[in-house]
């Protein structure tokens, strides 16, 4: 048997298991409440995070709480861990996480449901929570995916639906008070606003009648941000702070999750920004600072920002760094003020107008054109585009569409520069419908629609030079589909396939979709049922949740977009979709 | 331009040189410290490491030089030791007036052994020759001492002929049928080759430093 020190020299990147980085706060010696934040994936990833960094901080700053991380160790090392019978633990104390009193888990991304598992099954504690008693901590889920938490429901205790950072003092309270009566902990639990417990919200599933409401922060400029933020001692996937402008989004993509989840619309002021930045700049010492939003570009006070902080960060020899900007919001100092080394990126998601018309993608091939000619004019030499296939109506003209698109903008560039040396990236993924948009009702595309629809983009895209195509994994596409949509029937496949060895789905190297189709099998599920169309009359699994959009809306939304006609986005009035009755929704025309 | 020698200790011992490298320029800069810029097409801060240890590896003899102007030496080692991670300790501080290459410099590294047994300590002893003769160094390039305490202090080339500290150790893990995974090892001194002489890094630094003052 070998100890934690020893088995570190046995594995890759032992600097991921090691904690003490810069920035940490110092832990209390003496608290009652003991909490963990668990991040089912890599440290790398896990640390690029901005929601555990809010909650992180959060649980650390109320009194007699003390919180700690814990990501998923890579395959190496938790195999040494089971071989060493040592349980996995948190980075700062190096405690069991069977030790804490309660663990929250956040849950990005679909894919990383089996790993839930693996974190519990090296941490020695049962997958359900019917099988945990008080010895166990309590767990608790939270992030992108509680906006379906059905499949996973039943490992939990609690779900926290949508944002926690003010729900998670109230929960860390009631344990304070109620410590060791798990029963009475979670009957107060039921009560709070956001948080859905699976075993009091028994209707949870099959009913539509709105049991449970999403949890938002009232107001962004006063919340709690973490201006000192932990610095990583090894490269993560975002290694730079980063600075949140506004939750919600202006416009309404009808494909996109996040555009409805974190609605009503909330923003920050370009002075708490700047105070922000600066704060984390020089707290961390960083040479980049990143600008988030789901759309930078739409961010109301973008000039007032630039201007308030552009001195600030050239002072300090920092560079911005500016995500997801959209194509249609796109100003020329804008452009000037983005990294140049990098390549133009941008998203105009299908390929033809008629299908951003289904979409609601509210981009034209004019705002296309004008933007690569600016970004040529000012030195860009790489494009990056992303788009979807399978979305609901497309035909052959949609996908050929993009080899026209490429092709224009190759023209463009030639006409700019007198040159032939652009490099064009084109991504694809597949259309996977998510539940909380209007689209949640529509089909996934099956597995040989998926590979036409490659192979007819791949033959179109290989006749022109410069390009490069990469297309996702067609069996993901369709486990992200299943379990999007999933019900409570899925967690026997999660477990199943967990120990018939899935983990770390989303990567590559590890994804065996056999082990997940063999687990279907099975437990008898014909996992294709998951794809298919629904009614509109249909009871969903997240139909218990009110997140404040209403079904109505979605569902006039959805109808749009079968007869190609567009919904203006919310910039210049309300569009009703009801998430302001959770609370003040930020749109310019005021609030409704 | 200024030079500081600091210890990798605990955990710390896993980050590597690269990490480091990134970790101590992030940290000047959160201390307030600028270090000034390279010229040229893209210009970086000029911050020299000494040759890096393999991870894994304690060590009390790192160095690291910066282009930078310090006023109050005192000052400067507070206040960047409260902006380090967990582990990197500040030991030593030196002013000069030209960079000291050290990694250039460099010709020979100092390790001490804890915690072995006295058995396998009188053993390794009595083969210096043939251990030198197994890595084919010439005689002043690997050395081995009896340390204070009991333990080992041994010496291994760096530079051109180098002997990697973990190679070592796996080789007396083989030949001494060594069954600890983790053999207490510590880089303890770092030997310069300065006018012909090899110095402890530490006298060329005080040497170097002196001269800037005249």
């Amino acid at each position: 048997m070998k100890s934690f020190d020893e088995i570190l020299y046995l594995v890759e990147k032992p600097a991921r298991y090691i904690g003490g980085e810069f920035g940490l706060p110092k832990l209390k010696e003496k608290y009652e409440v003991a909490s963990c934040i668990v991040f089912p994936d890599m440290y790398e990833i896990g640390m690029s995070n901005l929601g555990i960094k809010i909650l992180y901080n959060i649980l650390n700053s109320i009194e007699g709480v003390i919180c700690e991380r814990c990501f998923a160790p890579w395959t190496d090392m938790g195999v040494q861990l089971k071989e060493n019978s040592i349980p996995l633990m948190s980075l700062e104390s190096k405690k069991s996480l069977k030790d804490f009193d309660f663990l929250g888990f956040s849950i990005q991304y679909e894919l990383l449901f089996s790993n839930v598992l693996y974190i519990l099954d090296l941490a020695g504690i049962p997958f359900r929570s019917a099988e945990r008693n008080n010895d166990f901590p309590l767990l608790i889920a939270g992030g992108p995916c509680s906006a379906n938490p059905e499949p996973f429901a039943v490992f939990f205790d609690i779900i926290c639906i949508g944002e926690g950072e003010e729900v998670v003092s109230q929960v860390a309270e009631i344990i304070k008070i109620f410590k060791g009566d798990r029963t009475r902990i979670l009957e107060e639990c039921a009560q709070v606003e956001g948080l859905y417990v699976p075993s009091i919200h028994k209707e949870a599933g099959i009913t539509s009648e709105k049991i449970v409401r999403k949890a938002i922060v009232k107001d962004l400029n006063s919340s709690q941000y973490p201006v000192k933020p932990i610095v990583p001692n090894i490269p993560v996937v975002h290694d730079r702070p980063v600075a949140e402008l506004y939750r919600g989004c202006y416009s309404s993509c009808r494909f996109c999750q996040a555009s409805f989840f974190y609605r009503p619309i909330r923003k920050r002021s370009p002075e708490v920004l700047k105070k922000q930045i600066i704060d984390m700049i020089d707290f961390s010492g960083a040479d980049e600072i990143g600008i988030s939003s789901l759309s930078t570009g739409d961010y109301p006070c973008l000039e007032d920002l630039f201007s308030l902080i552009l001195p600030e960060v050239e002072k300090r020899r920092v560079k911005l760094q500016l995500p997801s900007l959209r194509l249609d919001s796109f100003s020329p100092e804008l452009v000037r003020n983005a990294r140049k080394t990098g390549s133009l990126t941008f998203a105009p998601e299908a390929g033809t107008q008629r299908l951003r018309n289904v979409i609601n993608k509210n981009i034209t091939d004019d705002d296309i054109e004008r933007t690569v000619k600016m970004a040529f004019l000012s030195g860009y030499k790489s494009v990056k585009l992303y788009f979807m296939l399978g979305l609901p109506s497309e035909t052959e003209e949609d996908i050929l569409g993009i080899a026209e698109i490429a092709r224009r903008i190759k023209r463009i560039y030639k006409e700019v520069t007198n040159r032939n040396d652009l490099n064009i990236n084109i991504s694809s993924s597949i259309f996977v419908p998510k539940p909380l948009t209007p689209f949640q009702w529509a089909r996934q595309i099956t597995q040989q629609e998926m590979k036409d629809k490659h192979f007819l983009l791949r033959k179109e895209l290989k006749s022109i030079k410069g390009v490069n195509y990469s297309w996702s994994d067609e069996n993901v596409s369709l486990l992200e589909c299943i379990f999007a949509r999933g019900d409570k029937k899925l967690s026997k496949v999660i477990e199943e396939a967990y120990l018939m060895g899935a983990k770390f789905d989303s990567w590559n190297e590890h994804f065996k979709f056999d082990i997940w189709k063999e687990a279907f099998l099975k437990h008898k599920i014909n996992y294709e049922d998951y794809t298919l169309e629904k009614k509109l009359e249909n009871i969903l699994p997240w139909s218990f949740i009110d997140f404040g959009v209403s079904d109505s809306y979605l569902k006039n939304e959805y109808k749009k977009s079968l007869l190609e006609t567009t919904t203006e986005g919310c910039r210049k009035e309300c569009k009703a979709c009801g998430a302001n009755r959770l609370g003040k929704c930020e749109t310019l025309g005021g609030s409704t | 331009m200024i030079t500081v020698k600091y210890s990798k200790l605990y955990y710390s011992r896993f980050l590597s040189h690269l990490d480091l490298q990134t970790i101590i320029n992030r940290a000047l800069k959160r201390a307030g410290f600028i270090v000034n810029y390279s010229q040229g097409f893209n210009p970086h801060p000029i911050l020299k490491m000494s040759p890096p240890i393999p991870l894994g590896i304690k060590s009390s003899a790192e160095y690291f030089t910066a282009d930078l102007l310090v006023q109050d030496k005192e000052y400067f080692l507070d206040k960047l030791q409260a902006t380090l991670p967990e582990g990197i300790k500040l030991n030593a501080f030196w002013t000069t007036e030209t960079q000291p290459r050290i990694a250039a410099l460099s010709v020979n590294t100092g390790y001490s052994f804890k915690n072995l047994d006295k058995y396998v300590v009188k053993k390794i002893l009595e083969e210096e020759q043939s251990i030198a003769c197994e890595f084919n160094s010439v005689p002043e390039g690997l050395k081995i001492l009896e340390d204070l305490g009991g333990g080992l202090f041994i010496v291994l080339p760096s530079g051109k002929n180098n002997i990697r500290i973990d190679t070592f150790i796996s080789f007396l893990r083989e030949k001494f049928s060594l069954h600890q995974t983790v053999i207490d090892v510590e880089k303890t001194i770092l030997f310069l080759s300065y006018d012909n002489e090899i110095v402890n890094a530490d006298k060329y630094l005080d040497f170097l430093s002196k001269k800037s003052l005249f």
